[in-house]
C-alpha cells in the first residue's frame, strides 16, 4: 500500500478534503505545581530513593568533585564532555577518560569501562526521574550502558513532574536525537550528585 | 467525555492531517517514514532491509512478521485479550538492527515514544519503529495526558537517528507506520472509537481486579464483546467454515469426504488418526 493510497483511504473515510486543517485540538488538564524548591526537593528525595536510586546532596562543585572521586576509589571512569563536569573539575580527576571524539574508541574504552559519568538535562521531582538527552556532548554509552552511573547535576534543574516538562517548551525536544525517562535503576547503579 | 477521549476523537477526526505533520516534522529530523498495509508487508520490507545493509537477520521473514504482529496487534484483537509485547525486542544481527513498537507518536515534535523498554548502551545501527497509524498525538504536552495511563517505566522519545557530532545512537531511524485493516475501522462509524485505545489495558482480564471498569478514552468497554461478535463468524470462519457448511448439507459428498480423508490420511500431520470405519458404515453393517 502506497502513501498515497493510505491517505486517500483515511480521507475517504472520514470525509475530509485534501490539505483540510483541523480545528484547534483540545487542551489538557495540566497540573502545575507551584512547589518551592524545597518542596521538590523534599519530593525527589522520596521518590528517587523509591526507585533504588542513590542520592548525593552536595553544596558546591569541590563537594561534588570529592563524591564522585570516592565513587571511583581510585579506579578508573569515562565522562561525558557536559560543561558541568568541567566546571566541578571532575574531568581533571585522576582515572577519568573523556574527551572521545572517535566512535570506535569510545565504543572500545565502554566495553571495559564500570563507571560512567555525566550530566542530566532534568529532574522530575513528583516521580523521582532522572531525564537524560543526547548530544554530541553527552553519549548515550557513557550515561547509560555503564554498570555504575555517575550523574552530577544542579538542583536549579529540578522540574516539579511530568507536565511541566513536556507542557513548557516542547520544542526543545527536537534539539537532540533522543531524550529518555529513567524511572528506576534495575538496569545498572545510579548515583545523583545533587549540587 | 474525559480529557483523553475528547483528544483521541480530535486525532481520529483529523488522522490524515496529523500524520502529514509527523511525516514532514520526522522526516526534517532525519527520520525515514514508511506506510504498509500488514504485517507481511511489514516482514518482507525489514528482510530486504537487512540484506541491502548487509545485516545478517537470525531467523527469517515469517519469524519477523510474528514479532510484528506481537509488536502492534490489530485492537479489537488486543481489546479481546491478545496482550501487546510492545516492550520486548527481537535479539537480532548482533545489535546491528532493532525492531521496537511504539506507544505513542508526536506530530507537532515528530518525535516516537517508546514506552518500558529498557534505553541503555551505544543503541543499534539500524532503528525501526512499527506503529499503528492510530497511534499519533497532536502535541508534546499531550502524551502528559496519556503516558501516566501506561506505567511504563523508562521511556524514550526518538527524535531522529543520531545528529553530526554525535558518537552513537542509531546511523539510521524508519518508522514503519502501519494501517492493518485500521483505515477500514476508521470508515465504520460503530467502530471507530475503538482506535482511541492506547493499550493502556485496564479493561484487560486481570487488570480491572473485579472492579466495574471505565475506560480512560471513553471506549464503551461493556457494549465491545457484542460488537466485535457480530463480525467474528466472517472473520473466523471465512470460506473454511462456508465449505464446512457446503459438505455437510450434501450426505453423499460428506460420505466422500470422509473417505477421501482415510484414503490420503498422513500421520506427520500430528493429529489422532481417523478409525477404520465412518460410523455410517458401522450403522450400515449392525443392520445387517
Amino acid at each position: 500500500m502506497s502513501r498515497d493510497a493510505v491517505f486517500e483511504s483515511l480521507r475517504l473515510a472520514l470525509g475530509r478534503k485534501k490539505f483540510q486543517k483541523p480545528s484547534t485540538p483540545p487542551e489538557p488538564l495540566l497540573f502545575a505545581r507551584n512547589w518551592t524548591l524545597e518542596q521538590r526537593l523534599e519530593r525527589f528525595r522520596e521518590a528517587f530513593a523509591a526507585r533504588g536510586g542513590t542520592l548525593h546532596e552536595v553544596s558546591s562543585a569541590e563537594e561534588a568533585r570529592r563524591v564522585v572521586a570516592e565513587q571511583m576509589a581510585g579506579g578508573e571512569a569515562v565522562a561525558s564532555g557536559a560543561p558541568l563536569l568541567a566546571e566541578c573539575g571532575i574531568l581533571g580527576l585522576a582515572g577519568v577518560q573523556s574527551g572521545f571524539a572517535d566512535p570506535e574508541l569510545l565504543r572500545n574504552v565502554c566495553q571495559t569501562a564500570r563507571i560512567g559519568i555525566s550530566s542530566c538535562h532534568c529532574l522530575l521531582a513528583e516521580s523521582g526521574t532522572v531525564v537524560l538527552r543526547f548530544t554530541p556532548e553527552e553519549p548515550r554509552s557513557i550515561a547509560l550502558g555503564l554498570p555504575l552511573s555517575l550523574i552530577v547535576v544542579s538542583r536549579r534543574k529540578l522540574l516539579a513532574n511530568l507536565d511541566e516538562l513536556l507542557g513548557l517548551n516542547p520544542r526543545n525536544f527536537e534539539s537532540s536525537s533522543e531524550t529518555v525517562l529513567i524511572n528506576g535503576s534495575e538496569r545498572s547503579e545510579i548515583h545523583l550528585i545533587l549540587i | 467525555m474525559t480529557k483523553p477521549a475528547e483528544i483521541r476523537g480530535h486525532v481520529l477526526a483529523n488522522l490524515d492531517h496529523y500524520l502529514a505533520e509527523l511525516e514532514k516534522q520526522l522526516t526534517g529530523q532525519g527520520g525515514k517514514v514508511v506506510y504498509l498495509s500488514s504485517a507481511d508487508e511489514v516482514a518482507d520490507y525489514i528482510e530486504l532491509l537487512a540484506r541491502e545493509r548487509e545485516v545478517r537477520i537470525t531467523g527469517g521473514v515469517e519469524d519477523i512478521r510474528r514479532h510484528v504482529e506481537r509488536l502492534e496487534p490489530r485492537v479489537e484483537n488486543y481489546l479481546q485479550g491478545e496482550s501487546s509485547a510492545a516492550a520486548e525486542v527481537l535479539p537480532m544481527a548482533g545489535g546491528e538492527l532493532d525492531i521496537s513498537a511504539a506507544a505513542f507518536l508526536v506530530a507537532e515534535a515528530g518525535a516516537i515514544c517508546l514506552a518500558g523498554q529498557r534505553a541503555g548502551g551505544a543503541g543499534p545501527r539500524i532503528q525501526i519503529v512499527v506503529a499503528g497509524i492510530e497511534k499519533v498525538l497532536p502535541r508534546m504536552r499531550d502524551v502528559a495526558v496519556f503516558l501516566p495511563l501506561l506505567d511504563a517505566g523508562d521511556t524514550r522519545f526518538l527524535t531522529g537517528p543520531r545528529r553530526a557530532g554525535e558518537l552513537d545512537g542509531p546511523e539510521e531511524l524508519y518508522l514503519i507506520l502501519l494501517d492493518g485493516g485500521r483505515s477500514e475501522l476508521l470508515a465504520d462509524v460503530e467502530k471507530r472509537d475503538l482506535l482511541r485505545c492506547v493499550r493502556c489495558g485496564a479493561c484487560l482480564p486481570g487488570e480491572a481486579g473485579g472492579d466495574a471498569v471505565v475506560c480512560p478514552v471513553g471506549i464503551d468497554i461493556e457494549s465491545l464483546p457484542l460488537l466485535l461478535r457480530e463480525e467474528a463468524p466472517a472473520e473466523v470462519g471465512g470460506w473454511k467454515f462456508r465449505l464446512w457448511g457446503f459438505v455437510m448439507r450434501r450426505p453423499r459428498l460428506y460420505e466422500f469426504a470422509g473417505q477421501m480423508l482415510r484414503a490420503f490420511w498422513r500421520e506427520e500431520w500430528g493429529l489422532p488418526a481417523p478409525p477404520s470405519k465412518t460410523f455410517r458404515q458401522s450403522w450400515r453393517e449392525g443392520k445387517k
